[in-house]
């Protein structure tokens, strides 16, 4: 396991202030990484998990409908009824999870549902254990509900697959919770549902509580299955499930996330959320009762438009002599750059700045990562042909 | 699923009793807002915005906050939020710590609230020293005095209207100032509101950022819709 084995200190690699100074923080990295690409002329983008397709019409008519029929004043904190209501039946139903309406709270999209779930979970000390490398909006929400993070490594060989050994190595008297991403940000690994029946079983066995981020989970390619943790034998009671539409229906803008938990949990956080953002937009609810009742066909469509850039990617990449983790889901690839001796850091910003290209630097999920990048497949293809053309130019002029 | 978690909840929801209320009597939205908020989606406005808000909407805000106020912000300093309660919230997270008194005449439930949450107290009376004075222009005017010569960082709340000048306008005391001011009472269901001006900008943006990435698309182009027409 490791991160490419790429110096770590930011002292001397060649990017400028802005960048070395939130170097240490993926957060930040990531922000500074999007602010510098705004000046860049005639940047692409495989940088932000924004999905550059468009929300379905079918959406947009429900939330015009909406809009147009005044139905526009705000929810219940927790969401409109009828949303929570078909958010439970589409968990019982894709998912397998014994859920009802009021086990779901709509939040103002994935994120806040974080920072709601640990608000909601942890007390100052409580420990709670991270698949590494992972997106670090996380680490922010536990610190600030007091809680230490403790990570799991995960590993390239594994395709970033969990493994309980590790997850029961980490363990200590204060884990209270255990995450769980998959498909993952970033490496775009799942946990198989072979792991997922391990994980359970340690989880019942240590009185873990287990936080099952499932955004990703209409992305699963070459046969691959998602599988919800939620869904086991005793796991009803310790599983708190977030999904959200910003991915699958190409709604970033919109704002909307979900949780589904025991009702104690979503009592709390319905207290939590009263006096953080109050109830999300009532016109997204609106356009999310549409996409979760509606049809699937634009879901299929982006799936197969992602699987032709993947392999786009996947051979470009190989072209350039570098690895990647098997991409079984989600929709990025987790580069190893290893083979260009260039800190992942350091490479970022010189694709962007000479090549015209916004890609995170693994350290950006992890300061571990020096030796990986995250690509997106969130351009059209003309678009991801020449982004590894201009990746392959910077590549091979600064290649050590 | 069973009604309770196989572990107890956060100790710090106990006693996290208050809950603020939105309007329920708000006008219908007029025909030009929802025109334009449909006119944004047709052209694609379903992805995240700047994390600080449509610099459009910054701009107007800022001229809404100079008309009304006579202090001048720029529109880099401005973060929209969802709605009213966020920009609260994330003001009293960024502006003050655990351990810490925070003034808030009006008593607002998402102060106390959010107090409560981090381990802060909310007081009404200026009787202790405090780290953030959370005040209005309708506040008595010996405490709102008394709590800017205190030195304590300052949110101006324009929800509440009264008498009282911003406290912006004196230069000196303008770089701890924090105007809030959100689209509540006209379009509470669309969830905006703003957080503006202060030398704590950038860190009032980032914890925005980290708490929700950016404010809904759509009722942000709406609210752009809105303000121009003021």
């Amino acid at each position: 396991m490791g991160g490419g084995g790429m110096a770590t200190e930011a002292v001397n690699l060649r990017i400028p202030e802005e960048v070395r100074a939130v170097a240490g923080d993926p957060n930040r990295l990531r922000l500074a990484l999007i602010e510098l690409s705004a000046q860049v002329k005639d940047v692409i983008t495989l940088g932000r998990g924004d999905p550059d397709l468009a929300t379905p019409p079918h959406i947009i008519a429900a939330a015009e409908q909406a809009m147009r029929a005044q139905r526009n004043a705000p929810t219940p904190l927790a969401g409109l009824p009828e949303l929570r209501a078909a958010i439970a039946s589409k968990l019982h139903r894709e998912n397998g999870l014994p859920v009802a309406a009021e086990n779901i709270i709509v939040t103002t999209g994935g994120q806040e549902a974080v920072f709601l779930i640990m608000q909601t979970l942890l007390d100052p000390g409580d420990e709670i254990l991270v698949p590494d490398p992972r997106y670090t909006a996380y680490d922010e929400a536990i610190l600030n509900a007091g809680g230490k993070l403790v990570l799991v490594p995960t590993d390239h060989a594994d395709a970033f697959n969990l493994r309980p050994e590790a997850i029961e190595a980490a363990i200590t008297p204060r884990t209270k919770a255990l995450i769980i991403i998959s498909p993952s940000n970033p490496t775009s690994g799942i946990v198989t549902e072979d792991r997922a029946r391990a994980i359970a079983d340690i989880a019942i066995r240590y009185n873990l509580i287990v936080i099952s981020d499932e955004i990703y989970e209409k992305f699963v390619y070459d046969g691959w299955q998602h599988f919800s943790i939620g869904s086991l034998p005793s796991m009803d009671n310790r599983t708190i499930t977030l999904n959200g539409f910003s991915k699958s229906y190409a709604m970033t803008g919109w704002r909307v996330g979900y949780v589904a938990a025991p009702q104690d949990v979503i009592e709390g956080m319905t207290r939590v959320k009263a006096v953080t953002t109050g109830p999300a937009a009532t016109v997204s609810q609106w356009a999310a009762l549409a996409a979760i009742t509606g049809p699937d066909d634009a879901i299929n469509e982006f799936r197969a438009i992602y699987a032709e850039r993947r392999h786009i990617l996947m051979d470009g990449l190989r072209a350039m002599g570098m690895d990647y983790s098997d991409p079984r889901g989600a929709f990025f690839l987790w580069t190893n750059s290893a083979s260009t001796g260039i800190h992942a850091t350091e490479l970022s910003y010189l694709l962007l700045k000479e090549g015209r290209v916004l890609i995170f630097p693994g350290t950006a999920f992890g300061e571990q990562w020096s030796g990986y990048l995250r690509i997106s497949v969130l351009q059209p293809t003309a678009q991801i042909r020449e982004a590894l053309e201009r990746t392959r130019v910077v590549v091979e002029k600064y290649r050590r | 699923m069973n009604g309770h978690l196989a572990r107890p909840l956060a100790a710090r929801l106990n006693g996290l009793s208050a809950l603020p209320l939105l309007p329920d009597n708000a006008a219908p939205v007029p025909a030009h807002v929802i025109d334009a908020a449909k006119a944004a989606l047709d052209r694609g406005e379903t992805h995240y915005t700047d994390r600080a808000g449509v610099p459009v909407l910054r701009a107007l805000v800022a001229a809404r906050i100079e008309k009304q106020c006579g202090v001048q912000i720029d529109p880099k300093a401005i973060t929209i939020t969802c709605g009213l309660a966020e920009a609260r919230s994330v003001a009293v997270r960024v502006l003050t710590k655990p351990g810490t008194a925070i003034l808030c005449p009006q008593g607002f439930a998402e102060v106390a609230g959010v107090a409560h949450l981090i381990g802060a107290e909310m007081i009404t009376q200026l009787d202790q020293p405090v780290s953030l004075a959370y005040l209005t222009p309708a506040d008595p005017p010996e405490i709102m005095q008394a709590a800017i010569a205190s030195g304590a960082a300052i949110v101006w709340d324009l929800t509440h209207s009264g008498p009282a000048a911003h406290p912006a306008l004196d230069p000196a005391i303008a770089p701890r100032v924090t105007t809030i001011d959100s689209l509540d009472a006209q379009f509470p269901g669309w969830r905006i509101g703003w957080l503006a001006g202060s030398e704590m900008a950038d860190r009032l943006r980032g914890f925005k950022q980290s708490l929700t990435i950016c404010t809904t698309s759509v009722s942000q182009w709406a609210a752009v819709e809105w303000l121009q027409k003021q």
